[in-house]
């Protein structure tokens, strides 16, 4: 019978390095010191994080749900995590993977990025859209579209983007992650990061273009 | 530099990611792509208001950190 077999309940850890071809393995419980260091750097990230469930799922049920999920899983496999590196972006990790294969299972075909939708946004820029509608007479096109949209405008703007990309808005943008950290919680290179981002700006500024024009604040086009 | 000049905006408007040299030349590179400060406001009013409109109030719920604590408490 294998020690193992005796204490299941017991985690190993091997140290960096080892000797010769197999490194010797020390057997630890997990110990308190780890849980207390977990306990003190995550939970002050609770309401950060259930912001950021709230904007990816935009129902509070959900968020509640998606962060119980993350909490649970980064306590069962702290073992995972490496002392010193940024908790803040394995815990959005987690949340974010939690989110992401959530809305998988209730989609039943991957989403495809409309290309047509994409190309119509590649230059669009709302400020000298709103500036040339304006012509010479008007005033300022921040008082046009921004204090005159709805907050039921941007949301609906942020929910049209693909999800590849509305997660890099929400976690660079809105939640405020470095580069870096967006890229660790995604697990995708900071080039493909920035990428997504530009595209998501421009998507997002076409769609309140298309709100502000629907709601009258703009003139039609020709 | 490659960016676009909407990305060189929301460099300068996040900052985090930039070192006081780094802004130094994006603010440079905004200056000669005739950038002008009206235009640096509108973008960072645009990106508030998407913060503010997407917010939801932000808070856990009490109900939901006790619920926390007490998974933490179980393992």
């Amino acid at each position: 019978m294998k020690w193992y077999h005796i204490f299941p309940d017991l985690k190993f850890y091997t140290p960096a390095g080892g000797t010769g071809a197999v490194g010797i393995a020390r057997i630890l419980p997990m110990d308190a010191t780890r849980k207390k260091e977990f306990q003190e750097k995550a939970l002050p990230l609770i309401d950060e994080l259930y912001g950021a469930a709230l904007r990816m799922s935009r129902n509070p049920q959900a968020a509640e749900d998606l962060v119980s999920e993350a909490f649970a899983r980064a306590w069962k496999n702290l073992d995972q995590f490496q002392p010193g590196t940024n908790m803040r972006a394995w815990l959005y990790r987690i949340l974010t993977n939690a989110y992401i294969n959530n809305y998988r299972r209730k989609r039943r075909e991957p989403e495809k990025i409309s290309v047509d939708a994409y190309d119509k946004a590649e230059d669009f820029y709302l400020y000298n859209r709103l500036a040339s509608n304006a012509g010479g007479a008007s005033p300022d096109p921040v008082k046009v579209a921004v204090d005159h949209l709805t907050d039921v405008h941007f949301r609906k703007a942020l929910r049209s983007l693909p999800e590849e990309y509305r997660a890099s808005i929400i976690l660079y943008d809105l939640q405020g992650l470095s580069y870096q950290e967006v890229s660790d919680a995604l697990e995708v290179p900071i080039g493909t990061i920035r990428s997504r981002l530009s595209r998501g700006r421009k998507i997002l500024q076409k769609a309140l273009w298309d709100h502000a024009r629907d709601a009258g604040l703009v003139a039609l086009e020709n | 530099m490659n960016e676009d000049l909407m990305g060189l905006i929301y460099e300068l408007l996040n900052r985090r990611d930039l070192s006081p040299e780094m802004e130094g030349r994006v603010k440079e590179e905004l200056k000669l792509r005739g950038c002008c400060k009206d235009r640096i406001e509108f973008e960072q009013r645009v990106l508030l208001r998407f913060r503010e409109a997407t917010s939801h109030g932000g808070c856990c719920p009490d109900r939901l950190k006790k619920k926390i604590q007490s998974l933490l408490e179980e393992f």
